[in-house]
């Protein structure tokens, strides 16, 4: 799934294990997120929306149906 | 709440694999059952060879008594993946799934070559064996673990 996730990161200038630790995730599974290899959980959207405040949709772009 | 309590707590692999932060006591920790499962599972060819005078009930229970110890080895095994983060949750899962699928694979090709009288007078004619099921299921975990991380790598 295409996502703003790496745009987001570095407008904070956090580095992927700083957004890890704030997710409670490991820097591996930040990075597959980023780089479109792994779509997270519902639980993992949502708290990374709560990190950027932002909503889901303006994070993670959805399929076309 | 298994994910809401990876979250707060979560368990790394890199825990328990060497490399930046290797800790003896993880490790330990996680395989402990294991090695007690070798320990009794030599204890108890030991004992059954020199007791044959054991009534076969006793001789059941001591044969059988490795795979108490095996189960509270797979029951840290489940809480250690439980623990994860959900990626490597699911590289482990899949890890676990390849390995169970590979070994079912071998043992069943075994039983049919040895119905085909393949392997008579061979090691394999009576299947794979404790010491044979263990370094299958190791071989195949570690291929699948491998493969799995390099994919999310």
């Amino acid at each position: 799934m295409k996502n703003r996730l790496r745009e987001l990161r570095a407008g904070k200038q956090w580095s992927q294990a700083d957004l890890a630790e704030k997710l409670g995730v490991s820097r591996q599974t930040v990075n597959a997120i980023e780089t479109e290899r792994y779509d997270p959980s519902l639980p993992l959207a949502f708290r990374l929306a709560q990190i950027f405040k932002l909503p889901i949709e303006k994070i993670f772009e959805a399929p076309p149906l | 709440m298994l994910y809401s309590s990876a979250m707060t707590n979560p368990v790394f692999p890199e825990a328990v694999r060497p490399g930046h932060h290797y800790s003896f006591q993880a490790d330990l920790r996680l395989n402990a059952w294991a090695f007690v499962a070798v320990a009794v599972a030599f204890l108890a060819r030991w004992l059954l060879r020199h007791h044959h005078d054991w009534s076969t009930l006793l001789q059941a229970i001591v044969a059988v008594t490795p795979l108490l110890p095996s189960l509270l080895y797979v029951r840290s095994i489940a809480r250690w993946i439980g623990g994860m983060d959900e990626l490597q949750r699911r590289i482990q899962l899949e890890a676990c799934l390849f390995a169970t699928t590979g070994t079912v694979f071998i043992a069943t090709a075994l039983g049919l070559l040895e119905s085909a009288g393949v392997l008579n007078s061979t090691r394999l004619q009576h299947g794979l064996g404790w010491e044979g099921t263990f370094a299958t299921v190791l071989f195949f975990y570690v291929l699948g673990n491998a493969t799995c991380n390099r994919r999310f790598r």
